[in-house]
């Protein structure tokens, strides 16, 4: 007993840094830190706002904003959990609306659009995928050229005058069809992240390229398989956007690829992959830049300096999430 | 030795000055046959080519900075947005003309990017994470200062430098000649390219990795600014924007960039490469616009090119491969027949 206390006694004390690394080392760190996060400036804004903020109507407009960013930070969690990064998936979605809604023009049948937006929607990420697998381009650039011949598409096939789609009809598969979707999308993703070989392969994949193939791991199939969970979310997403507003304007999609970006890293995820990657990091984030918008405009934050505020934020709370390295963090994206 | 060294020296040069000389002529020939007139045409075609191409020169050189050591920084964009309204701003409220234009907006560009650095070094999470943070914080900068106006440079006394074609050349050359001598010749230069090769390795040596990166911001900094400037220049004014926007600078400019570094690699001098590569994407869009193509059919023909050069250039030792290997079993079968007795 008396050599226990003094092996213990002579063993390094833990210093703070230490005890906080390790706590930040925890495997459930990346999910229990943005969830606690989001409760509470939630409950900030709550006390904040004199409880006008837990309103129904309040608590719906936010899930309802959040909900297009959501769906495809979810979907993009599979790409970037293989370590591969898709900012086109913005202007992905904005094309496969454009086509959708232009289907409808010619059918009048909302169900024809939903499929060829959905369709497009997996065609094109599949063509970003492609791309990576065949001719071994980087995935940041190409979401950079597909982002940009993408955009110049649909602004090309939108025209001056946004497309229309019959508002009545929307009105009517706006609300429970959108929730009902997001949430079978949700669990379906959650599901296969997280009990399923196709997560795990993704993840492994993530950590080491390498070291996956060389247990079996089939590279190419597992990055496909991501990019069709990923390209299934963005064409949902298009088909949200359409029911949201009743159209397609030319501008559609163009820089959500970066709010969808925000959204993940905010919620807990790395860009970088690995074993801490999840599908639910998107949810979160996109909900926290929601209640960060909606809050500080509710206790009178001028909207110019709205953005402001979610950067140093966004700054805090990625540090407070990251593991610090001894040198710089780099990664050779071209 | 020394006659073959220069001799692979004036070849690379020729080589790197040959790229943007063929589009050129390929250029011309297209416009001449489809529409009948010159790339550079007269004298505004010359003022345009040279207002481009300094903003591009100057923005691609500013992405390669930190790209080259792996930090892919997606602020640049607002940095130049800073740098460019609250310098050109300050400049015009005291009068400095374009040259003090220029100057202010490079020195408020250049604050930025050492704001940038010091945060990157400080904190270490990823740069491009850090770069949509500074973005949100930077975009807000602007649009919150002076009533949401940008900058407006259109008719104002003694900016009309900024559009002197020598002026412009001048400030190419001096932007080219600054970072080869900073990337090439110095030690600050020496220290990047070790840290590039490995930055384990180069920490390990004794360098100092973490100021070496702040300088790298903060010369991405002055550059983007300087883009700004000219910019601004060419457009009139520069409106501040939100939501991220500004990062499609440092997308568009991300194919002179990348071809610059292909072009650069033949005289192993790759800030003259992405200055030929400026050029090269320069004269591609102003020959698009003489053939009167919409600019989203411009975008997608530029972006296609670029997609077809990064394969291309990624693959490049795949094909190289191939085409020894067929030689290879095109010798074999010669010789195996010439050995087959008749």
């Amino acid at each position: 007993m008396s050599q226990k206390n003094e092996l213990t006694h002579d063993a390094p004390k833990l210093t703070l840094v230490d005890r906080i690394d390790i706590i930040k080392n925890h495997r459930l760190f990346p999910v229990i830190f943005p969830l606690s996060m989001l409760v509470v400036i939630f409950l900030i804004f709550i006390v904040l706002t004199g409880g006008r903020f837990a309103d129904t109507r309040v608590l719906t407009g936010v899930f309802n904003q959040s909900l297009i960013v959501a769906t495809m930070a979810t979907a993009v969690a599979f790409i970037y959990s293989t370590g591969n990064i898709d900012i086109s998936v913005g202007n992905v979605m904005g094309l496969a609306a454009c086509l959708g809604a232009l289907a409808y023009q010619v059918t009048q049948s909302m169900t024809v659009m939903i499929v060829v937006t959905m369709a497009v929607g997996i065609v094109l990420m599949m063509f970003n995928c492609v791309l990576g697998l065949v001719f071994n381009v980087k995935s940041a650039m190409v979401a950079i050229v597909a982002m940009s011949v993408y955009g110049a598409i649909t602004s090309v096939l939108v025209g001056a005058e946004p497309i229309g789609v019959d508002f009545k009809a929307c009105k009517v598969l706006e609300g429970n069809f959108r929730y009902i979707a997001f949430v079978l999308y949700f669990v379906v993703c959650l599901l296969a992240f997280s009990r399923t070989a196709i997560g795990r392969k993704l993840r492994f994949i993530g950590g080491n390229e390498n070291c996956a193939e060389q247990t079996g791991i089939n590279r190419k199939k597992a990055i496909a398989t991501s990019y069709i969970f990923a390209g299934i979310g963005v064409g949902l997403a298009g088909v949200f956007q359409v029911l949201r507003t009743g159209n397609v304007a030319q501008t559609i999609g163009s820089g959500m690829g970066m709010d969808v970006m925000l959204a993940t890293v905010l919620g807990g995820m790395s860009i970088f992959g690995g074993a801490k990657s999840n599908t639910f990091a998107g949810f979160v984030g996109a909900v926290t830049v929601t209640v960060l918008n909606t809050g500080l405009l509710m206790i009178g934050v001028p909207s110019t300096l709205i953005q402001g505020f979610r950067g140093v934020f966004f700054l805090i709370l990625v540090f407070l999430n990251s593991e610090r390295q001894k040198t710089l963090p780099s990664r050779q994206q071209f | 030795m020394g006659n073959v060294l220069s001799k692979d020296r004036l070849l690379g040069i020729v080589k790197t000055v040959a790229v943007p000389a063929v589009v050129w002529i390929l250029m011309e020939l297209i416009c001449r046959t489809q529409a009948g007139t010159s790339v550079v045409a007269n004298s505004a075609d010359v003022r345009t080519f040279f207002r481009n191409m300094v903003s591009t020169v100057a923005f691609a050189l500013a992405i390669s900075t930190n790209l080259n050591c792996g930090r892919m920084d997606l602020s640049l964009g607002a940095q130049m947005y800073v740098g460019t309204i609250f310098g050109g701003n300050i400049a015009l409220a005291l009068n400095l003309g374009g040259v003090g234009v220029l100057v202010l907006a490079m020195l408020i560009g250049g604050l930025c990017g050492l704001i940038c650095g010091i945060v990157f070094v400080n904190l270490r999470i990823l740069p491009m994470v850090l770069g949509l943070g500074m973005t949100l914080l930077f975009e807000c900068i602007c649009f919150s200062i002076n009533n949401q106006q940008g900058v407006i440079l259109y008719g104002k006394p003694g900016v009309e430098i900024l559009s002197n074609s020598t002026f412009i050349i001048f400030v190419v050359i001096a932007l080219v000649a600054v970072a080869a001598l900073l990337f090439k010749y110095s030690r600050f230069g020496y220290r990047y390219r070790a840290i590039q090769g490995s930055q384990k390795l180069a920490s390990d040596a004794g360098i100092n990795i973490f100021s070496n990166c702040v300088f790298c911001y903060l010369f991405g900094g002055i550059l983007v600014a300087c883009a700004g400037v000219f910019t601004t220049m060419y457009s009139g004014s520069l409106a501040p924007v939100l939501g991220m926007s500004s990062n499609g600078y440092v997308f568009r400019n991300m194919f002179p960039m990348v071809l610059g570094a292909w072009i650069g690699s033949f005289s192993h001098n790759a800030q003259f490469g992405v200055a030929m590569g400026a050029i090269c994407v320069n004269l591609l869009t102003l020959a698009m616009s003489k053939l009167g193509l919409p600019l989203n059919v411009q975008n997608v023909l530029v972006y296609s090119l670029f997609l077809l050069f990064i394969i291309y250039n990624t693959n490049k030792r795949k094909f190289a491969y191939n085409r020894a290997k067929r030689a290879r079993i095109a010798l074999a079968k010669q010789t195996k027949a010439a050995r087959q007795p008749a």
